[in-house]
């Protein structure tokens, strides 16, 4: 008997596939480069497909690769498509958080929420999903699209996705991990703002080198500063599109910011905000950097947490750590994290 | 009350947990709320990682540190009372003979403090005003061996 996540998969993809022929003219194609692998990603929807490719603009890789797609994607907009979600899909479990479902096996997972229903097929690495409508998608949604199914995909590779910033100077990247509202956000802007290479915020993807060196790749080059603090980067709040109690600003076109796709880490750099501090540069301990980096990390995510938190530890345990003061200073964030570089060497 | 063949190990279907430079961190997966234990503590808890019994852990800990058995006993009593009120932890009553302790005893004792759990409870606190999505913690991971 074919279990109803299976089931889910097969209709949402039944219904992608009528999307696309009965609405050509909305069909979009492109691939993007998650984490070092080729996701290949159709949408039926301009809008629906300007906002989920939006955050991924640094990470369009050409048509012409010749790289076969690890991941493949297809997603349609019922409204503008005028194709609805087949009925018996909702689920009486959707509340304000949305729901998971996985099959028995495993090998699906059918993620909902009030806007859309996303079913993962893992062994296939196939991903296919419904939007409600692709003009009223949320703020969280535009800013990290899918990002519940993909976190299972990356961890499915052996992928860790983080809860953390990710910010590099001259190839070296920095890792900027704490619990929310600890000032990395503000921390890896400040960077960017200042000529670092920017990589993420709030959610990057780790993966482990066969030679034992760890690869931050970015995943998204988006933003979600609360509105006084995207205020104070002059550059960056040109690249506003959405204001809210948060403001969303997507940093390739914020003037002055690259944004790379990868870079080593070398350097865990612990944002902690005090009323004041001098130049000193303090180590901090493994395990400061493990209770600052795991947590937020975990919980709440769609991870095997042992093995994620056995990984980070890892990290931590090659990766040298500081504190880096936050005392409200901006223009004095990236000068503290280019001395920590600099000890850290 | 612990038993000198009670074994203590981690409650594994609820927590994750790792040992880095001595120091013990573990997180309670259901209730966002996250610990961290060195020194003696950090000891205790590697040891608890190997479902050592209580008589193994008391044994471990004086040959280890410069402390008196009785201290040591009551010490560890409390130490493990309180994981297992913070449910980090499960008691078996496992008929086993004793296990020689892997590692040599230190040729000088270290100092003994007495355990300490520190307790954070700031993401408990995010997770109960917003908790995770329905079904997260259901779903299937492969083994490293798959």
């Amino acid at each position: 008997m074919t279990s109803r996540p299976a089931a889910a998969f097969s209709a949402v993809q039944a219904g992608f596939e009528r999307a696309k022929a009965v609405h050509p003219d909305g069909l979009s194609q492109s691939c993007v480069s998650l984490a070092g692998e080729i996701a290949r990603l159709r949408v039926v929807g301009r809008d629906l497909s300007t906002h989920i490719t939006r955050p991924w603009a640094h990470l369009i890789a050409p048509e012409s690769t010749s790289e076969a797609p690890r991941l493949r994607i297809d997603l349609w907009d019922a409204e503008e498509s005028r194709v609805p979600l087949p009925p018996g899909l909702a689920s009486d479990r959707i509340g304000e958080t949305g729901a998971v479902t996985s099959s028995r096996d495993g090998r699906f997972l059918v993620h909902e929420t009030r806007y859309c229903i996303t079913v993962l097929d893992r062994r296939e690495e196939r991903l296919v999903g419904s939007f409600e409508a692709g003009s009223r998608l949320p703020l969280e949604e535009r800013a990290r699209p899918l990002n519940l199914p993909l976190t299972v995909w990356c961890s499915d590779r052996d992928i860790q996705l983080v809860h953390s910033g990710l910010v590099a100077r001259n190839g070296l990247g920095v890792l900027l991990p704490g619990l929310p509202e600890a000032g990395k956000s503000t921390a890896a802007v400040a960077c960017a703002h200042a000529g670092f290479d920017f990589l993420g915020d709030d959610c990057v993807a780790l993966r482990l080198s066969a030679d034992g060196t760890f690869v931050g790749h970015s995943l998204y080059g988006s933003t979600t500063l609360a509105r006084s603090q995207m205020a104070r980067f002059s550059l960056i709040s040109r690249a506003i599109r959405r204001r809210h109690t948060r403001s969303l600003a997507f940093l390739d076109q914020a003037s002055s910011v690259q944004l790379i796709r990868a870079a080593p880490i070398s350097l865990i750099a612990l944002p902690r905000i005090v009323d004041s501090t001098d130049s000193r540069a303090r180590p901090a301990t493994k395990g400061d950097a493990l209770l600052r980096l795991a947590p937020s990390s975990l919980l709440k995510r769609a991870v095997p947490a042992q093995h994620c938190l056995s990984r980070m530890a890892t990290l931590v345990d090659r990766v040298p750590s500081f504190w880096l003061d936050l005392d409200g200073e901006l223009l004095e964030i990236p000068r503290r994290v280019e001395r920590l570089l600099a000890e850290a060497a | 009350m612990l038993s000198v063949t009670h074994r203590v190990s981690p409650n594994a279907d609820a927590v994750a947990a790792e040992v880095i430079d001595g120091e013990a961190i573990i997180i309670d997966l259901a209730t966002g709320v996250y610990y961290s234990m060195d020194g003696v503590g950090g000891s205790i808890w590697a040891l608890i990682e190997t479902e050592s019994s209580f008589e193994e852990i008391v044994t471990a800990i004086v040959a280890r540190y410069e402390v008196s058995r009785n201290q040591a006993e009551t010490d560890v009593q409390e130490f493990v009372a309180e994981l297992l009120r913070e449910k980090l932890v499960v008691v078996s009553e496992q008929q086993s003979a004793a296990r020689a302790d892997p590692k040599a005893a230190p040729e000088q004792k270290l100092p003994y403090v007495a355990p300490k759990l520190i307790t954070y409870r700031d993401m408990g606190d995010l997770l109960a005003l917003d908790p995770p999505v329905p079904g997260l913690q259901d779903i299937p991971w492969k083994t490293a061996a798959e």
